[in-house]
């Protein structure tokens, strides 16, 4: 059985890629569900297995909508230095829900991912079954959202 | 003050909580599945075994029974037609040693059967050489008191008499009629036993 803390961890992915507290809840139950019929089997890294499914999930529900939910990236795009290029970034606390709103799906994934788990560029991949080339790629772009978005936060900030 | 953006995101996330409500309907959710996965969950072994069972006793009582009917109604046809032609003896003798002696020839020693002697008054005439489906058999020729012949054909048990009951497990031969003739076939001792008697 999952303990309170992996629950609040799925919870967290799954508000991750939805944005929503509402359907973040509905995700996860629908994810635990499926998860739970297939608990007999032998599964290994469980808590990435239930990742998985809840992000199938997620892109079966977008897809009906007929929402794109992960925009594809060209691999010839610039790529970042792993999640190191993320590591010199800093921020003012009241920054990050602005900077976590203007993120889209996968940029908020990845950030999980990353801040939350503790995973590489490789490890995303592997996960998500994304190359890590298009991870890299994602990771720069993000970097280069997040300091223009410092910049006129700092510029809005400076001029107050 | 600015924070590492790694450690700012991560306390961002870490506050993104289930409330007390949605915790516990989740936790019942995964109760309720160990219940119910305790209560119907069969190992997929037992289901194969369960299967696998069935479709042996069906064969069993299927294919088996008209097999062994096959085999019983050749065997007395076979053994009637020996009994009615009544082949001259090739020993002579009340004695079952002196029969015994007499079948130097085959791979077993026919024997006094008991559940023969239990069935019949009879006393022993002698014998002859004969074939039960191919198979080197005993003719043992007993007489009754009214003068009437019953013929006692032993041969040696292999897998093509498979089926027939063995009398030390189940005391009820095989009873059948063929060319008039009351037929009764029983296994004893490791040897396929079969009488034909004449009522008439």
């Amino acid at each position: 059985m999952l303990t309170k803390q992996q629950l609040n961890q799925l919870y967290q992915y799954s508000y991750s890629l939805t944005l929503n507290s509402d359907d973040a809840y509905d995700l996860l139950q629908t994810g635990l569900e499926k998860y739970l019929k297939k608990s007999s089997q032998n599964i290994q890294r469980e808590m990435a297995y239930i990742r998985q499914i809840i992000r199938n999930q997620f892109i079966d529900n977008q897809r009906r909508s007929n929402i794109i939910a992960f925009e594809t990236i060209e691999n010839n795009d610039t790529l970042a230095i792993d999640t190191l290029s993320l590591d010199d970034l800093m921020i003012a606390q009241d920054q990050v829900t602005i900077i976590w709103d203007i993120m889209n799906t996968s940029e908020r994934e990845i950030i999980y991912l990353w801040a939350v788990e503790g995973y590489s560029a490789k490890q995303i991949s592997d996960e998500t079954g994304v190359s890590r080339g298009t991870i890299l790629s994602k990771i720069h772009r993000l970097r280069e959202k997040v300091i223009a978005k410092f910049t006129k936060l700092d510029a809005a900030g400076a001029n107050l | 003050m600015k924070n590492i953006f790694k450690d700012a995101m991560q306390k961002h996330i870490n506050k993104i909580e289930l409330s007390s409500n949605q915790l516990q309907k989740l936790q019942a959710l995964q109760k309720n599945n160990v219940k119910t996965n305790h209560k119907n969950r069969i190992p997929l072994f037992v289901m194969v075994a369960s299967i696998s069972l069935v479709l042996i006793i069906t064969l069993l009582t299927t294919q088996i029974n008209p097999l062994q009917n096959r085999l019983v109604a050749q065997i007395a046809d076979e053994v009637a037609k020996n009994h009615l032609k009544l082949k001259p003896l090739e020993i002579r003798s009340e004695q079952i040693t002196d029969v015994q002696n007499y079948f130097d020839k085959l791979d077993f020693l026919p024997i006094s059967s008991l559940q023969f002697k239990q069935r019949n008054q009879v006393s022993l005439a002698g014998g002859r050489y004969c074939s039960i489906k191919g198979s080197t058999a005993a003719q043992l020729r007993y007489q009754q008191k009214d003068g009437k012949f019953v013929t006692l054909f032993q041969t040696n048990y292999s897998d093509m008499f498979w089926g027939l009951p063995d009398i030390e497990k189940d005391p009820n031969p095989i009873t059948t009629y063929a060319r008039g003739v009351e037929i009764t076939i029983w296994i004893e001792k490791g040897l396929v036993m079969v009488t034909a008697k004449s009522n008439d």
